[in-house]
């Protein structure tokens, strides 16, 4: 039982202003303070920048009160509605996914395949897809799933080394010993002893197969697994030495609105067959793929018809009529609650457009803004500020950071679950793996010019590439923002709860398969925020760009071999133009393309971390 | 509490459920009606001089333990002593920390589980495991059931997921709601799923590390039900703090004490009715642990 306290404090306050409370109020306005100067710069310093860009001022007051009427007004009643009706809600999220993700992809895939030509991408894809699936295909006909997944990756890996130039990797190897070797002389002097190509061809053929040899040797399998074998040798083979001389002349040959439905609409086909069939039935899954295929050629045959070049359309049937069809096909088909909510993203369009139907009728004039239509899609103006483009720059954005995530993301989650998962806690080699992780932990905070440094040692300098071209770029932004995904990577492993993987464990699963089951589905959303948050940070950067000498070009890159362009070096290049409307306007107006960009990536790594986070709970 | 008392207990074993003279709770019987034990005498797993050591810490000393078929073998001792390192010895889970070192011998049906030849990932599949908080994957229940036999690569049907779920009482709750996510039943109602995702694979051994003791009273004694009917099929080793549940539900009892040491291992009635060792005498009744 509570008994007075025998020191007979009082619990009543002393004054009311008592010197305590006053520093505890100080305090507390400090931190008030501190937060609000912090948020008002940043505040102040993307409006100004988008004051400049945009110019508010300039359009009449007819202007705003049109597109209040037309945009504003109803898109911020549906939204309140929304707010109301989770159902609603939750369906306006997916459409808005759907269409607004669609958009973007379809539109970044849209301008590099035509500033890459669709028909070396399309060999690409031949080659990439055609080994691995008929390697699935054979492992279901022969019943054995065990190595069909390793052999997949291994044939998949092996065709894309050879295409993305493993000659270049054979002499670095050779380069390699010289260096390192040279005062052996012996070893210094070697060579390759056989012409490069016959090397590559050895090499990749003769590694898959004995690999799956191996494997099935030590495993003991069955005598009808060991067919695998000349399987795999002969689709290596075929992947390295065949589709040069055979599939590159025939797929030159197809029209280009063709090689993008190859490109584009098979891959699309694939998936909604696949994501229906599982859901639904196999049939079903058929109806939809071919549906999707059926939609793809009669935008091609209408196009033709109307005599457009039907590429473009091919490619954003794909990418965005097919995943709103698909968002609004699963509604109705599963009958979901809120099917209201579908029309929220065309609430906005259609206000979008109706207004500036409106707008030449009432003779409202917008705002004279720099982000026109000109800077996104043509190409650089020094002379004359309203005819600058910055397409070219765009675009070797958009591969840039392709290049960057393919190179970071497997790299740095390979790392992060090495780290993680297998890599020994005590012993000597637990010190090691410890130390490894600390240096990492400290990578992260190494300037990024340093980085460029190492980048133009590498491939400028040891790998002899051409400067500055779009891979090494790629690579070495991917480099920089290599610590910050295995950091991140880790922290999101590290935050599935061992019970689980105890679980899993004791239920007789092993260490991949509590990874690929448990593990990793349950860290994804935190793997993909970290990397996309990080490839954000490395769109803007300037300083390893410079150092390994990427060009300021107004044309595209035409491949990943081809000298890169980026928004960020047109405006490091553009800060010195005399004419003051370059400094006073267009560099903001591509520094808002360029956070447009980032938030876009954004955008998607919410979509897709929400996308997880609702399937796991 | 003196010996006299312990001599005044009647012996009370043609009632269903005997009153301890130790604590007065009840102790299921091991014999039936002729007086022959329930369970089989066929030993399922023995160990042999078994010691484990974390880092310079022993856990285990010497321990020696024969575990039986179809009978429910409950451990219990103090925290601390080394029970659920036993436990998780059975099925080569301290293999998953690195510091442990087991020393000694356990025998899986005569095999030495820790042989060189010896995949503990294929033992797994036949000692199933229950942890102490329910812990089902973020996954639908359906798929929670389906998770063992999927990754032993086995055939998943309707009916062994029903199964499963009826033999863990817990089918008539969720035989509606099966796609939907694990995460949202109750803690119970996890547990059982638990158990009927270890069941699912037909194991021969079920090892259970307090699986009661997040839960509520209800909850438990639903799992204690559950165990009880489990015994008719499946070896089942629990490991709990509970010592009425242990009483319960074993048919023998091996009681650890402080340094990982196995101080008596009997029929349940003979440890809670007249045990040998003073100490287990006085953690029954409670003077310490």
């Amino acid at each position: 039982m509570a008994t007075k306290p025998e020191t007979g404090e009082s619990i009543r306050r002393e004054r009311r202003f008592s010197l305590k409370e006053i520093k505890g109020k100080a305090f507390e306005g400090i931190l008030v303070a501190a937060t609000l100067v912090g948020i008002a710069a940043l505040l102040v310093l993307f409006g100004y920048m988008f004051f400049d860009a945009v110019r508010p001022l300039t359009a009449s007051a007819e202007w705003y009160l049109l597109f209040f009427a037309t945009l504003v007004a109803p898109t911020s009643a549906f939204a309140l509605y929304s707010r109301r009706h989770p159902a609603v809600r939750r369906m306006n999220a997916r459409a808005f996914a759907a269409v607004f993700g669609g958009l973007a992809i379809s539109l970044a895939a849209w301008v590099v395949f035509s500033a890459t030509g669709p028909h070396g991408l399309l060999l690409y894809v031949l080659l990439a897809s055609i080994s691995p699936l008929a390697v699935a295909g054979y492992g279901k006909y022969v019943e054995r799933s065990m190595f069909v997944g390793p052999a997949m990756v291994v044939v998949t890996l092996v065709v894309l080394l050879w295409t993305l130039g493993s000659e270049v990797l054979v002499f670095a190897l050779f380069d390699l010993v010289g260096l390192l070797f040279g005062w052996i002389p012996v070893l210094g002097s070697l060579r390759p002893p056989v012409a490069p190509s016959i090397l590559v061809t050895a090499v990749s053929t003769g590694g898959p197969t004995l690999a799956v040899l191996l494997y099935l040797l030590r495993r003991d399998s069955s005598r009808r697994s060991f067919a695998f074998v000349p399987v795999v040798a002969a689709l290596s083979g075929l992947g390295t030495a065949g589709f040069d001389f055979w599939l590159q002349p025939t797929v030159d040959l197809l029209p280009d609105w063709v090689a993008y439905l190859g490109l584009v609409c098979l891959p699309v086909a694939a998936v909604v067959a696949v994501v229906v069939a599982r859901r639904a039935a196999v049939r079903q899954g058929l109806t939809a793929g071919g549906a999707v295929i059926a939609g793809n050629l009669a935008v091609g045959v209408i196009a033709l018809a109307l005599s457009v070049d039907p590429s473009f359309w091919v490619v954003l049937f794909s990418g965005a009529v097919v995943p709103v069809g698909y968002v609004v096909g699963d509604a109705v088909v599963a009958n979901r609650k809120g099917r209201v909510g579908l029309l929220g993203p065309f609430v906005l369009i259609g206000g979008v457009l109706f207004g500036a139907l409106l707008e030449d009728v009432i003779n409202a004039t917008g705002p004279d803004t720099w982000i026109t239509p000109t800077l996104l899609l043509s190409t650089w103006n020094g002379i004359e500020p309203t005819q600058a483009g910055a397409y070219a720059e765009i675009v070797g954005s958009i591969m840039i950071v392709s290049v960057m995530a393919l190179m970071s993301f497997p790299v740095g989650v390979g790392a992060a679950i090495y780290l993680e998962e297998y890599a020994p806690e005590t012993g000597p080699a637990g010190r090691f793996a410890n130390f490894i992780e600390i240096n990492i932990a400290n990578l992260a905070g190494v300037p990024s010019v340093v980085y460029g440094i190492l980048g133009l040692a590498l491939f400028n300098n040891f790998l002899d590439f051409p400067p500055g071209i779009v891979i090494s770029a790629g690579a070495t932004l991917g480099l920089l923002i290599l610590p910050i995904v295995i950091v991140s990577a880790q922290e999101a492993i590290r935050s599935v709860p061992d019970s689980l993987r105890r679980g899993s464990y004791g239920m007789g699963a092993s260490r991949w398969q509590t990874l690929r089951n448990v593990v990793l589905p349950e860290a994804v959303p935190g793997i993909l925020t970290g990397t996309i948050l990080a490839l954000g940070r490395a769109i803007g950067e300037t300083a390893p760009l410079i150092v390994i000498a990427v060009p300021v070009r107004t044309s595209t890159p035409s491949g990943l071999f081809d000298s890169g362009a980026a928004v960020p070096l047109r405006i490091f290049a553009s800060a010195a133009n005399a004419i003051p409307a370059y400094r006073k306007g267009v560099l903001a107006a591509l520094a808002v393309v360029l956070l447009a960009l980032m938030l876009t990536m954004n955008a998607v790594a919410i979509v897709l971390r929400n996308r997880y986070q609702t399937d796991g709970n | 509490m003196s010996e006299k008392e312990l001599d005044d207990e009647p012996d009370s074993t043609d009632e269903e459920a005997v009153d301890s003279s130790l604590m007065g709770i009840d102790v299921a019987k091991t014999t039936d009606e002729d007086g022959d034990r329930i369970g089989s005498t066929e030993t399922v797993i023995e160990t042999r001089n078994l010691d484990v050591y974390y880092g310079e810490e022993r856990a285990l000393q010497d321990v020696n333990m024969d575990i039986h078929e179809r009978e429910v073998t409950a451990i219990i001792g103090p925290s601390g002593c080394g029970k659920s390192t036993y436990l998780r010895c059975i099925n080569r889970m301290n293999d998953l920390v690195e510091a442990a070192n087991v020393e000694g011998e356990v025998r899986f049906n005569g095999t030495d589980m820790y042989g060189d030849d010896i995949d503990p990932v294929a033992l797994r599949r036949r000692i199933g495991m229950v942890f102490q908080h329910p812990n089902p994957f973020p996954k639908s229940i359906y798929d929670n059931v389906a998770y063992g036999l999927r990754v032993q690569g086995r055939k998943v049907t309707d009916e062994k997921i029903e199964r499963a779920l009826r033999d863990a009482a817990l089918w008539d709750e969720v035989k509606d709601q099966l796609d939907e996510s694990a995460m949202d039943l109750s803690g119970g109602q996890q547990q059982r799923l638990c158990i009927a995702r270890a069941i699912a694979v037909d194991p021969e051994v079920i090892l259970m590390d307090e699986p009661a003791s997040a839960l509520d009273p209800i909850a438990t004694s639903k799992i204690e039900d559950l165990i009880d009917d489990l015994a008719e099929e499946y070896t089942v080793v629990i490991v709990t703090h509970n010592m009425q549940q242990a009483a319960r539900i074993s048919d023998r009892t091996a009681v650890f004490l402080t340094g990982g040491e196995l101080v008596e291992y009997d029929d349940t009635e003979k440890i809670f009715e007249n045990p040998d060792d003073d100490r287990v005498e006085d953690y029954i009744t409670g003077k310490f642990g």
